[in-house]
């Protein structure tokens, strides 16, 4: 499954990961932004970051409602 | 293209199988995936049938107050069979059954990864058919718990719970090794140079699929198995006399019920974004996001599953957690619905009966949505949970949503299956007759939850009676303009007009490269793909 990822040289941070995650959540983005990030990430690196993410936006719901429900 | 021989050589095995049985065994030995996609689409039809039949006594019986043709046990087991039936013996085998045609057409390969295992999966339905649909006839009747199989009510049922619950066990099974056949399928055996970003998106659709029916059918199994023991092996899961909780099952339940929503809907996204393309001869409009949106989608269906159960006793911080992740699920899902919408915009329209039933999906599951929506404001839903307006919004989702997908999807493939043209003119009776019978079936739902009728009820106060009686009448002309679609594809295998490789001006993909019908085996080699022929 690693078709055209073992030729690329310049290996993407997690911080393109991440980036390509959260706009995945609001699903708009540049072509120009995805073609760079198609090249330089690994599926491993936005799975993991995906998951991450999840758990960042489970916690800031759960941190949001604390807010709201304090009497 | 130019990696042909990279790993083309170990995948294409071009065995000839040119001797395979006749009569029967062709279908009982077959690996081919294409006679397994055929099996699964006439399983899932005779299932649809049964299922459909369920409703129309459910409907009948609602068509006046009181009680007039059946009894209300047998009443419940109607309601319980009718979903157990439609959701995991009609639209989820229909779907693996256009994944096992189709998947291997577009990705150019020969086959299904593990050609044997695809049999397996699919000889299992039939059984499990039987078991449901037999257990109306042992002692105490089928499982009258309704499809979610809450106990106490579960466990205190007779054999015909056994038997539901074995059903579950094997069409779990079946799904597993279904959605494990897909997902190396299409991982392991695309055609050189199809990257995943290349990928056609009814392929994507269903490898985020997979792996949501890897990840949520071992927990169904779990469920139904703990009640399972606690009917027969004296333990207490959910018995509260014993120090279980009831509660934990519909957690459980619901950790795999909502998630299942997904399933059965992301592969109709999928359709949907085949067939609105290739009738407004536009690419699809932001192939990304929707990849995007639906790898979103899926992640964010584990996080919101106890909206389902707001009113089973939550704290208040509970019930405002699932009511913010349930809203924000509507981002991902208003971009797939903006994605289709744009990619229409300007393009060349043609309104064939694909089209018209991906538009009648379009705008009727907007509407499934959008009542979706109003059921996950907390405060809403408790005055909602349990009447007919989530009856309505779960049909307007699985009925114009997977249903019309499904239709889109067969009206769209006929020719290349069949290599016959269907008869256009009764696809759009088909077509008309169902969008307008479903909503006279199902719009009057909405007020006769609004006004507070409840579901799974066989009797109800006399002011619901007029709009039951039109719900009623619409469900007898859904019922029956089924009976059209049935004869429309057995005309179209029968003969008519010769199919062309390519029927839709605006089709693209790998499929279309093959002649009508498509030949028992195709893509022994692995094609050659230019640069036009990658995406959907």
């Amino acid at each position: 499954m690693s078709g055209g990822m073992t030729m690329v040289d310049r290996r993407a941070g997690l911080l393109q990961a991440l980036r390509t995650v959260l706009s995945a959540l609001i699903g708009v983005r540049h072509r120009r932004m995805h073609d760079e990030d198609s090249a330089g990430l690994r599926p491993i690196q936005v799975i993991v970051a995906g998951v991450v993410v999840v758990a960042v936006f489970v916690m800031a719901i759960i941190a949001f409602v604390q807010l709201v429900a304090i009497k | 293209m130019e990696a042909t021989h990279v790993h083309g050589a170990g995948h294409a095995h071009g065995d000839d199988h040119s001797h395979h049985p006749k009569g029967i065994m062709r279908w009982i030995t077959t690996t081919n995936h294409k006679d397994i996609g055929t099996m699964y689409l006439w399983f899932s039809f005779a299932m649809f049938m049964v299922g459909g039949a369920m409703a129309l006594i459910i409907r009948a019986e609602l068509f006046q107050p009181g009680l007039q043709y059946v009894e209300p046990e047998f009443f419940n087991q109607m309601i319980t069979l009718h979903g157990l039936i439609m959701v995991f013996g009609a639209i989820m085998p229909a779907f693996v059954g256009f994944a096992n045609w189709m998947i291997p057409m577009m990705i150019g390969a020969p086959d299904m990864a593990f050609a044997r295992m695809n049999n397996w999966s699919f000889w299992l339905l039939p059984p499990a058919g039987i078991l449901l649909t037999a257990s109306m006839f042992v002692p105490g009747g089928a499982a009258g718990t309704g499809w979610t199989l809450y106990p106490p009510l579960s466990i205190q049922m007779g054999i015909g719970m056994d038997m539901a619950i074995f059903a579950v066990h094997i069409l779990g099974m079946s799904s597993i090794m279904g959605s494990i056949n897909i997902v190396t399928t299409i991982l392991n055996l695309r055609a050189p140079g199809m990257t995943l970003m290349r990928m056609p998106m009814f392929c994507w659709t269903w490898l985020i699929t997979g792996y949501l029916l890897i990840a949520v059918m071992p927990v169904l199994a779990g469920a139904v198995t703990m009640i399972l023991t606690d009917r027969h092996f004296g333990t207490s899961f959910f018995s509260a006399a014993g120090g279980g909780d009831p509660v934990l099952f519909q957690h459980i339940f619901w950790f795999f019920g909502h998630p299942e929503v997904y399933i059965i809907a992301l592969p109709a996204f999928g359709v949907v974004s085949h067939v609105i393309p290739a009738f407004a001869r536009k690419p699809l409009f932001g192939y990304t996001s929707m990849v995007y949106a639906i790898a979103s989608i899926a992640l964010i269906s584990f996080i919101v599953w106890a909206h389902h159960m707001y009113v089973v006793g939550m704290p208040v911080a509970g019930q405002l957690y699932f009511m913010y992740a349930t809203i924000l699920i509507a981002v991902p899902t208003g971009v797939k619905v903006f994605n289709w919408v744009a990619t229409m915009w300007r393009g060349s329209m043609t309104f064939e009966t694909p089209m018209l039933f991906a538009l009648g999906f379009l705008f009727l599951f907007t509407i499934g949505g959008f009542t979706g929506l109003v059921l996950s404001n907390t405060a809403v839903d408790v005055q909602l949970q349990d009447t007919y307006y989530v009856v309505a919004h779960f049909h307007y989702v699985m009925v114009a949503g997977a249903l019309f997908s499904a239709f889109a999807a067969v009206y769209y493939w006929l020719p290349k299956w069949t290599g016959h043209m269907y008869d256009e003119t009764l696809g759009k009776w088909h077509f008309w007759l169902s969008l307008i019978s479903f909503n006279i079936a199902f719009f009057p739902q909405h007020f006769l939850g609004l006004a507070g009728m409840p579901r799974r009820i066989p009797d109800y106060a006399l002011q619901f009676t007029d709009f039951n009686q039109v719900s009623t009448f619409g469900a007898f002309g859904f019922g029956l303009s089924q009976l059209l679609f049935l004869y429309v594809v057995l005309k179209t295998i029968r003969g008519g007009e010769k199919a062309a490789a390519k029927p839709w001006e605006g089709a693209t993909g790998l499929e279309w490269t093959l002649p009508s019908p498509a030949p028992y085996h195709t893509f022994e080699e692995p094609p050659v793909l230019s640069e036009a022929k990658g995406h959907a």
